[in-house]
């Protein structure tokens, strides 16, 4: 009975010896730079469910928006080109560049 | 084995948890980091790392895998530091979540080798007993052997050979921490300690 006691602590004192009481060197710096990282990463996370919803919104706008420039393109003169026409621009020339200076 | 003669070292194996000043200093740390100092953190981290370590190492051995499994014990109390409420000790409350994510990294470990090794495939060999002129076992190598003889115990038994043995919690700390019955901690660990006292004869390790 004495010898099976003396057996479990000598066991018990055998796994205790073999304790690891660190990870590799600089462990706390690791974890610091992974909890920056998930920060980083939460604050995109946030902004882009914040503006998803947007986006929809935003589409339709650009879209009539366009829409209606091309159907008041007559006002940009016969010579504009399609995209000139989509974002309304003034075909530039060298009257509207003396008409703009100051 | 007679689970009773297993010495509780409780009187002080673990000051951080026990000792007044620094369950204070804790508190104090957890108040700052709440408040977004990070160096406030950092110190907790350095602070409970070697009690991580001794858990996750021991229920996982060294390697990579242990590693990121103590990371992410720190991670997630970084998340919970707003509903951490100081009903346990800090050291307690981070064993607890090494202990689960270790048995959760166990489990994966073994279905990964059910499912990928074959059957001829076998677990790496313990490291050869160095033996000098007098047949006495190198100490680091001896060491070596009981970190990879607790390794071939069930993840279940593991877990409370670690948390009673390496730990030494009491049985009671043991039982509430794997929210386990008394007596279910008793027989794993009588049985984890007879299997272990097995290996490491095998391997030529006399306790």
């Amino acid at each position: 009975m004495k010898d099976r006691e003396q057996d479990a602590q000598k066991l018990a004192r055998l796994v205790a010896d073999s304790r690891t009481s660190s990870f590799a060197p600089f462990f706390a710096a690791r974890v610091m730079a992974r909890i920056d990282q998930a920060e980083e990463d939460a604050v995109v996370t946030a902004l882009t469910r914040l503006f998803r919803p947007l986006l929809g919104l935003t589409l339709a706008a650009a879209f009539f928006l366009t829409l209606f420039n091309w159907q008041n393109g007559s006002l940009m003169g016969a010579d504009a080109n399609a995209l000139e026409l989509a974002f309304s621009m003034p075909t530039v020339s060298v009257e509207t560049a003396q008409y703009l200076s100051p | 084995m007679n689970h009773a003669t297993i010495p509780d070292k409780r009187s002080d194996p673990h000051p951080t948890c026990f000792v007044k000043v620094d369950d204070t200093s804790d508190t104090d740390l957890i108040r700052r980091a709440r408040e977004g100092d990070s160096g406030a953190f950092r110190t907790l981290v350095e602070r409970h790392e070697p009690r991580v370590a001794a858990t996750v190492v021991g229920m996982l051995g060294t390697g990579a895998d242990a590693e990121d499994v103590g990371q992410e014990v720190f991670i997630r109390f970084h998340k919970a530091l707003d509903q951490f409420c100081g009903d346990a000790a800090v050291g307690t409350y981070l064993t607890r979540i090494a202990i689960n994510l270790s048995l959760n990294a166990s489990g994966r470990r073994q279905r990964a080798r059910l499912k990928f090794w074959s059957r001829d495939q076998e677990v790496a060999p313990p490291p050869e007993p160095a033996i000098d002129g007098r047949d006495i076992v190198d100490q680091a190598a001896r060491q070596e052997i009981v970190r990879w003889a607790i390794q071939q115990l069930q993840p279940d038994h593991r877990a409370v050979v670690v948390l009673r043995m390496m730990e030494e919690y009491s049985t009671k700390e043991t039982a509430e921490l794997l929210e386990l019955p008394e007596g279910t901690v008793l027989s794993r660990l009588s049985r984890g300690m007879a299997r272990l006292k097995e290996i490491l004869q095998e391997r030529g390790v006399e306790p």
